[in-house]
C-alpha cells in the first residue's frame, strides 16, 4: 500500500463512549481534538471499531469472497504482530468490513497504530493469506449443501435486484476461492480501502494524545459523505417462492419492503415488536430459531423475518407472521401495551449495547450511514404510537420464501 | 430509613492500593455491611443506563441434601423468568462451588423491578404441583448423562479421590430422589438468611438506595434447622466403562484463588496442542469449594495406546516445571489477563467476576487483587507454585 493513503485527510468521527462497560446508547460524535474524558481510567478493556466501506458487494464476478479473504488476512496479519494484551476480530459484511480491536488500557495505543498501519499501509502477508485461504476452503467444503446457507442465499437474492453484487455469497464459493490470489486482495484494497472513508468508534477510551494526534485524526469530512440507503420501496409487488428439498427442517423467510424516509430506531422497534409476538410462552417446540432484522437492501430498507421450523409447521408459521403484521397494522399499539413494548425495547437495546463489540459495530454503522451516531435512549423515548403506526403503514407487500420437504406429496420433488 | 442508616457500617473501598487502570474496574467503590443484614458492594462507574445485580448466598449441603442447591436455583429461575420477560430483563440462578448466585440485569430505569426480581428469587419456594418432580427428573437425567460421559466420569472419580469430603453439586441418584418440597423448604430456611447474603451491584444508584429496595430480603435470623444427615447410600449407578481408554491426572492447589493456576493451565493446554503425539488431551482448572484441581486428561482409542497415553499425561504435568520459558510465561499472563477482563466487559459480566471472586475468597476487592497478582506471575514464581502443589492423583477408565 502506498504511503499516500495516509496523507489523505479525513474526519474520523470518534464516538468516545467512556466508562466501565458502558452501554453506549448515546455516543458523542466529535473530532479527535475534542474527545471528552470520563471514567476512562476504570475500563477493563479498550475496544475500538474501525469500519471500512468495503464489503462483498465490491467483489468481482467469479472472485466472490475477495473482501472476506482481505478482511480475514488483514486481521490475522495484525494479530501476528500484536502482543498478548490485544486482539483484532473482523466481520465482513455485504457493504462494509468492521475490524474490532480489544486491548488492555495500557496496550491500546501501540495496538491501534499496528492495526491502522496494517490495514492501510503494510504489504499483505502471504503466510496469513495462505492460512486464511485454507481455513475458508475447509469452511466452504463443510457448508456445501447446507440448507440453512442455501435458504439464506436465496432469501437475500429475493430482496435484491437481479444480478446485484450485493446478493453474492459474502465468503464466496469453492470455485471462486480456487481462483483467488493475494493479488486480487491487494487490488481490492488499493481500489476500495481508504483511511479517508473509514469511521472509528471507541469504548472505554480516555482522552489520549496518542489517538488524538494520530494522522487519521486531522482531517476534513469524508469525501463521499454518509451512505444512507434509498427510501425504497425495494419492490412494489409481493411474491412467493417455495422450493422443495428433502431436508429435516423447513426454512421460512418473509420480507417486507419499507417506503419513505422513516426513523431507523422506530423501524427497529417495529422489528422488535414482531419478534416479541412470534416468541410465545411457553415456547412453540416447532420453532427452532427466529430472527427479525432491519436490512439496508440496495433499493431500500426491508424488515426480514427468518425462521427455521419443523417441516409440518412452515405453513402455520408463515400464516402467523402475516397475521401478526396485519394485526399490528390494523390495530396499532397504544396505551399501556405500547408503553410496555417500548420499555422492553429500551431494555433490550441497552443490554445488547452494553457489550462494547456490539456498541462499536452499531455506532460505526450509524456513522457510515448517517454521518453521526444515534442517541438511542432519546430516540426510543421519542417513539410514539403515531410514529409506530406510520412505520407500519409504510410496509409493502411481502416477498415470501420457503425451503423444505413437500410433506403433502410424500416428500418427492 | 434514617434510623436504619444509624446501624450501617459504611466502608469505602478501594481496599487495594492504587490498582492499575484496567484493575480499577474490579475495585468496589462502596461496601455497605448492614449489621444483621446483607452486605452490599457497589462498583463505581457510569453503566450507561444498565443495572446489574448479583446476589450470592453461601450454601453447604450434606451428602443427604446434595443437589438441593441446584433444585432451588432451578425453581428460582422459573419464578423470575416470566416476570423478567415483561421488562426485558435478563435473569439467572446458578449453583456455584460456594453457594447460590442470583443475577439480574436490565435497564437502570427498572432498578426497583430488578430488586423485586431478586426478592422473588430468594423467596420461600412454593412450587406448583408437579414442578419439583419435573426438575428432579431433569437433575436425574443430568446425572445419567454424566454417568454416560467418560470425561464427566473421570472428573467425578478425581473429585472422590482428591476431595472426598465435598458433595457433588449435582447431587447423587439417591440424594436427588429424596428431595421433596419439605426438604427443600428446610434447606432454604437454613440458608437464605439476610446476614449471609452478599450483593454486588453495578448501578448509578447508591448503596443506601439498594439497601432500601432489598430491606425485606432473606430471613432475618438463623432458624434452628438441623441439616439432614441421613447418610447417602453412596451407591454410584454406573453403566459399563465407555469404549477406549481414559486417563487423567490432577494436582491439588489448596489456595482458593492463585492466578498461577490459570497461567499453568494455559501453558499446559498450549503444550498439549503442540505435542504432536496424536493423543486427544484436555487441560482445565476445576474449581471446588476450598481447593482447585489442575487436571490433564486424555483418551486413547485402542487399549495398547493406554501406556503411551499415561506416559504423555504424566510427563505433561511432571516435566512442566522444567520447560518453563520466561517469554512464553509472559505471553500466557497477557492472554489470561485479557480473557479475564473480556469476561467483565459488560455490567453483568463485571458483577459476575467480582461476585464470583468474593464468593471464593470472602474479599470484595479480591478480583482486583487477583489481577494484580496475575501481573506478578513469572517463570520463577510459576515454578515455585508448581513445586508447592500436591503429588499427582491419577484415575483411569478402560474397557
Amino acid at each position: 500500500m502506498s504511503s499516500h493513503h495516509l496523507s489523505v485527510e479525513r474526519v474520523v468521527l470518534l464516538a468516545s463512549l467512556i466508562g466501565v462497560c458502558v452501554s453506549p446508547l448515546s455516543g458523542q460524535t466529535i473530532t479527535y481534538d475534542a474527545v471528552s474524558v470520563d471514567d476512562g481510567d476504570r475500563a477493563p478493556l479498550v475496544v475500538i471499531g474501525t469500519r471500512v466501506p468495503t464489503g462483498s458487494r465490491h467483489d468481482m464476478a467469479g472472485l466472490e469472497g475477495t473482501a472476506w479473504m482481505l478482511g480475514k488476512t488483514l486481521a490475522a496479519q495484525t494479530n501476528a504482530a500484536l502482543g498478548p494484551e490485544a486482539e483484532v476480530t473482523v466481520y465482513v459484511g455485504r457493504s462494509s468490513t468492521l475490524f474490532v480491536l480489544s486491548a488492555l488500557p495500557s496496550a491500546w495505543p501501540i495496538a491501534w497504530e499496528t492495526l491502522e498501519r496494517t490495514l492501510f499501509e503494510a504489504t499483505l502477508d502471504s503466510t496469513s493469506f495462505e492460512q486464511e485461504w485454507s481455513t475458508l476452503e475447509r469452511q466452504l467444503l463443510f457448508q456445501r449443501g447446507s440448507p440453512g446457507l442455501d435458504s439464506e442465499l436465496r432469501s437475500v437474492q429475493l430482496i435484491a435486484p437481479d444480478s446485484s453484487p450485493w446478493a453474492r455469497p459474502t465468503s464466496g464459493t469453492p470455485e471462486s476461492l480456487a481462483a483467488l490470489t493475494v493479488r486480487d486482495l491487494e487490488f481490492l484494497r488499493l481500489t476500495e480501502y481508504s483511511i479517508g472513508t473509514s469511521v472509528v468508534a471507541a469504548v472505554g477510551l480516555d482522552d489520549d494524545p496518542v489517538l488524538r494526534d494520530h494522522p487519521s485524526g486531522r482531517t476534513t469530512p469524508p469525501p463521499d459523505g454518509p451512505t444512507s440507503p434509498p427510501d425504497g420501496p425495494a419492490w412494489t409487488v409481493g411474491s412467493r417462492l417455495s422450493v422443495t428439498e428433502e431436508i429435516t427442517s423447513s426454512w421460512v423467510s418473509v420480507a417486507y419492503p419499507l417506503r419513505g424516509p422513516l426513523p431507523r430506531t422506530a423501524l427497529e422497534f417495529v422489528a422488535h415488536v414482531i419478534r416479541w409476538r412470534l416468541d410465545p410462552r411457553p415456547p412453540d417446540p416447532d420453532r427452532y430459531s427466529i430472527e427479525v432484522r432491519l436490512v439496508d437492501a440496495p433499493l431500500g430498507r426491508v424488515i426480514v423475518i427468518d425462521a427455521a421450523v419443523a417441516p409440518g409447521a412452515s405453513e402455520r408459521f408463515e400464516q402467523e407472521v402475516l397475521r401478526i403484521v396485519s394485526s399490528l397494522t390494523e390495530e396499532p399499539l397504544e396505551g399501556d401495551f405500547f408503553r410496555w413494548e417500548r420499555r422492553r425495547f429500551l431494555a433490550a437495546q441497552l443490554l445488547t449495547g452494553a457489550d462494547p463489540e456490539v456498541a462499536v459495530a452499531r455506532i460505526t454503522s450509524d456513522l457510515m450511514r448517517d454521518g453521526e451516531p444515534r442517541d438511542l435512549a432519546a430516540d426510543i423515548w421519542d417513539i410514539t404510537p403515531d410514529v409506530v403506526a406510520h412505520a407500519l403503514g409504510a410496509l409493502g407487500e411481502p416477498q415470501i420464501f420457503r425451503l423444505g420437504p413437500d410433506l403433502a406429496s410424500g416428500g418427492s420433488r | 430509613m434514617r434510623a436504619l442508616l444509624g446501624l450501617i457500617l459504611l466502608v469505602t473501598a478501594p481496599l487495594a492500593a492504587r490498582p492499575q487502570a484496567s484493575e480499577a474496574a474490579f475495585t468496589p467503590d462502596t461496601v455497605l455491611q448492614m449489621p444483621g443484614g446483607l452486605r452490599i458492594v457497589v462498583l463505581r462507574s457510569d453503566p450507561g443506563g444498565v443495572a446489574a445485580l448479583r446476589l450470592s448466598i453461601p450454601f453447604v449441603e450434606t451428602a443427604a441434601e446434595a443437589g438441593a442447591g441446584r433444585m432451588l436455583a432451578a425453581l428460582a429461575e422459573r419464578r423470575m423468568a416470566g416476570v423478567a420477560r415483561q421488562v426485558g430483563a435478563r435473569v439467572s440462578a446458578s449453583r456455584t462451588p460456594w453457594g447460590l448466585a442470583y443475577s439480574v440485569e436490565g435497564a437502570e430505569a427498572d432498578l426497583d423491578y430488578l430488586a423485586y426480581l431478586l426478592r422473588l428469587a430468594t423467596a420461600q419456594p412454593r412450587p406448583e404441583n408437579g414442578i419439583v418432580e419435573l426438575i428432579r427428573a431433569e437433575l436425574i437425567l443430568d446425572l445419567e448423562r454424566q454417568d454416560e460421559s467418560p470425561g464427566d466420569r473421570l472428573l467425578a472419580d478425581l473429585r472422590r479421590a482428591t476431595a472426598p469430603d465435598l458433595s457433588p453439586l449435582g447431587g447423587s441418584h439417591s440424594s436427588v430422589r429424596l428431595l421433596d418440597q419439605a426438604r427443600l423448604r428446610a434447606v432454604w430456611q437454613r440458608t437464605h438468611l439476610a446476614p449471609s447474603m452478599s450483593l454486588v451491584a453495578m448501578t448509578s444508584a447508591s448503596a443506601v438506595t439498594l439497601l432500601a429496595m432489598l430491606e425485606q430480603i432473606g430471613l432475618p435470623k438463623v432458624e434452628v434447622t438441623e441439616p439432614m444427615n441421613a447418610p447417602d447410600s453412596g451407591v454410584v449407578n454406573r453403566g459399563p466403562p465407555p469404549p477406549g481408554s481414559w486417563y487423567a491426572e490432577a494436582r491439588v492447589d489448596h489456595a482458593v484463588a492463585d492466578p498461577h493456576a490459570a497461567v499453568a493451565a494455559h501453558l499446559l493446554a498450549q503444550n498439549a496442542a503442540g505435542s504432536g503425539t496424536g493423543l486427544d488431551l484436555s487441560v482445565r482448572v476445576w474449581q471446588l469449594r476450598d481447593r482447585s484441581l489442575l487436571v490433564v486428561a486424555g483418551t486413547a482409542l485402542s487399549r495398547p495406546a493406554i501406556t503411551s497415553l499415561k506416559e504423555t499425561v504424566r510427563s505433561a504435568l511432571a516435566d512442566f516445571s522444567d520447560s518453563l520459558d520466561a517469554h512464553q510465561v509472559a505471553i500466557a499472563v497477557g492472554r489470561v489477563g485479557r480473557e479475564y477482563r473480556a469476561r467483565a466487559r459488560t455490567p453483568g459480566g463485571l458483577v459476575e467476576q467480582v461476585g464470583h471472586m468474593a464468593d471464593r475468597t470472602g474479599g470484595s476487592s479480591d478480583a482486583s487483587l487477583y489481577l494484580a497478582g496475575l501481573g506478578r506471575v513469572t517463570a520463577e514464581s510459576l515454578a515455585a507454585y508448581l513445586d508447592g502443589l500436591g503429588a499427582p492423583v491419577a484415575v483411569e477408565s478402560a474397557r
